[in-house]
């Protein structure tokens, strides 16, 4: 087990190993893992800092400026910004994520098999499940329980059943939760089981070597074969690692094709067909003091209108992030944080149409993006059923945030109203985005995909990439668990394992 | 991005016009000390957000008040004007833009003091 901290080299570091993975999240820890486990030397190269539980900031601002790229504040451009959260730590997103599992939706593997056979017979479902099952159990994964769910969360399941759509509470990748609330700043109780204490702990306990604070730059490629991973670290420091099998990128859907690009890798549409979940909420106001920063994070989903394309979560913001949400400015929304302890924030995510790109200028990501009128008309729809559900399970009035519509809601036909004639643009809109996908694509076609459907890079030998970057479309529901499965079985492949033939039932 | 000293007045006056004082267990935003605040701001906020911070502070702490008639700057103003002149920002649309930016800020200023959080939530995070 081996752990360097790029901010304290004392001289440039050079490595050599069998796979060296850049990106230590979801997917980089699970590919590591599972590549230690077959028995591979592995190095992991993580561009943010290690952090411990005990660290973990006690304040929002504190978690965005040490935890999150950019502060947070990272945003997409197009026909409105919108942010987008990304994790920058050992860990990745996972240790700041509300902890929400899915496992891959068998109607959008199927849309990826419609659309490349081969992929089928890559990734054959039932051994993607039984890898699923497995990262399931290892990282904990179980429904949220009455007694720490916070009344976010019941409150949620009240409208949603007086509604008669389809609810549940989410599954989440926790052990010991006692509902503190803190999760998108990091459990100070460590009791979220991220990436960093379950999969990267694991590789570690196989040997692994990871290296934190060292932000890779390019991949050297000779005679056409992926061998070595150039980066700089934090102390400013060249860390260097030679690699025999394979370089596996796991850096995200905005990270792994910069670096691509930033190495000259640009054969096929790297960086194009990005897709993501866009995300609006409705505050609503209850005559009760619900205090929305008490129970589990993210505890409660309404799952019935996936097939629209819409799926709602209960929201666990930080305080700062809760009264951005609150109206008004200067006495008026010190006014509404007097009484904050009312107020509840519901999110609805979108599986958006639209396909943005992402590019690299200067050799940083600019990220595209445009929602298309489809898109917009889901705001409203999943704004409408989140008003609707929250003056169903009691709130006195809702506020959509909405430019040019009132701020101040009390009943269904003025949500109806939204949904039916509000604002088409989408700057009209408070809009943030999660959940990135699609901008390495996987499939046969060298021409239209950049990696094949083995993960491997359709020009470039020993390169494979195992995060969301390939996943053919974005997928509706939260990845995280569908990254982790998928990257195990790049790893095999990478490793050059069989994939069917895996390492379940080989301990940890 | 080095701001004249007296920028650095006029956006440490916009985040306190954006929060006076809540209720009795609640400090005003002008109660705080935010030096802390705004010298890890200055080194860690994405150029676009500092960005926007300057641009809210020329029309929003200066032209605004001016045009309405208080002939000095928001920083020299007392907070029933202050808060004047940010409910008249507010129904303005590039004024009303820029404003979300400083209550970004100035929400994540707020509630970063341990004081705030333990005055809403009634006690120490158990």
């Amino acid at each position: 087990m081996t752990r360097i901290d790029g901010r304290q080299l004392g001289a440039d570091l050079a490595l050599d190993t069998d796979v060296a993975i850049v990106g230590s999240g979801p997917a980089g820890a699970s590919a590591a893992r599972e590549a230690a486990r077959l028995g591979a030397r592995v190095v992991v190269v993580e561009s943010g800092p290690w952090f411990d539980p005990a660290e973990f900031p006690a304040s929002a601002f504190a978690a965005m400026g040490s935890m999150y790229r950019a502060m947070g504040a990272s945003v997409v451009v197009g026909s409105a910004p919108i942010p987008y959260l990304q994790g920058r730590m050992i860990g990745g997103s996972s240790p700041i994520n509300g902890a929400i599992c899915w496992r891959l939706p068998r109607d959008v593997y199927d849309e990826w098999i419609a659309r490349d056979a081969a992929l089928g017979e890559a990734v054959p479902w039932h051994v993607l499940s039984a890898a699923t099952d497995e990262i399931e159990a290892r990282i904990g994964v179980t429904p949220t329980v009455p007694a720490i769910a916070g009344a976010k969360n019941l409150l949620m399941a009240r409208g949603a059943e007086a509604l008669g759509i389809e609810h549940r509470p989410i599954r989440r990748n926790v052990r010991g939760c006692d509902g503190l609330g803190l999760c998108l700043q990091g459990c100070p109780r460590g009791r979220k089981q991220s990436a960093d204490v379950t999969l990267l702990a694991d590789a570690l306990a196989h040997d692994a070597t990871v290296v934190s604070s060292v932000e890779a730059m390019s991949i050297t490629v000779r005679r056409g074969r992926a061998t070595e991973l150039v980066g700089r670290a934090a102390c400013g420091r060249c860390v260097t690692v030679r690699a025999t099998r394979a370089v596996i990128v796991a850096a995200s859907a905005v990270q792994t094709p910069v670096l691509l690009l930033r190495s000259k890798l640009t054969h096929g549409p790297v960086g194009e067909n990005f897709q993501a979940h866009p995300g609006v909420s409705m505050a609503g106001r209850f005559p009760e003091p619900v205090r929305m920063w008490e129970g589990a994070t993210q505890g409660h989903e309404v799952i019935g209108l996936r097939s629209e394309g819409l799926k709602f979560e209960a929201l666990g913001f930080g305080l700062s992030i809760l009264a951005t949400r609150l109206r008004g400015v200067g006495s008026k929304l010190a006014a509404e944080i007097a009484e904050m302890d009312h107020w509840l924030d519901w999110g609805a995510a979108v599986r958006a149409t639209a396909r943005g790109r992402v590019r690299c200028v200067r050799g940083r990501p600019l990220v595209t993006y445009s929602s298309t009128r489809d898109d917009i008309r889901k705001f409203r729809r999943g704004l409408r059923v989140l008003g609707e559900m929250m003056l169903a399970a009691g709130a006195d009035e809702v506020s959509p945030g909405v430019n040019g519509f009132a701020d101040r809601v009390t009943g269904v036909a003025e949500l109806d109203r939204l949904e039916q004639s509000g604002p088409g643009r989408a700057s009209a809109f408070t809009v943030a985005m999660t959940h990135m996908f699609g901008t390495c694509r996987m499939g046969s076609d060298p021409a239209s995909n950049v990696v094949d459907p083995h993960f491997r890079h359709h020009k470039v030998d020993g390169l494979y990439v195992a995060d969301s970057s390939v996943f053919p479309s974005n997928i509706g529901v939260n990845p995280q668990v569908p990254i982790m499965a998928m990257a195990a079985l790049c790893a095999r492949r990478a490793v050059g394992a069989s994939v069917v033939g895996s390492v379940i039932g080989r301990g940890r | 991005m080095r701001l004249l000293a007296v920028e650095r007045l006029w956006r440490t006056a916009l985040l306190e016009a954006m929060i006076p004082a809540p209720r009795p267990g609640l400090p005003a935003m002008a109660e705080l000390d935010l030096d802390a605040f705004w010298l890890r701001f200055d080194e860690i906020a994405p150029a676009h957000l500092q960005l926007g911070m300057r641009a809210a502070a020329w029309p929003v702490a200066v032209a605004l008040p001016l045009a309405l008639g208080y002939r000095r700057p928001l920083h020299l103003l007392d907070a029933e004007q202050r808060d004047a002149v940010l409910q008249r920002a507010a129904t303005l649309p590039v004024a009303s833009s820029l404003l979300e930016i400083v209550k970004l800020v100035a929400c994540l200023a707020y509630f970063d003091a341990e004081r705030v959080q333990l005055g809403v939530r009634g006690g120490p995070a158990s």
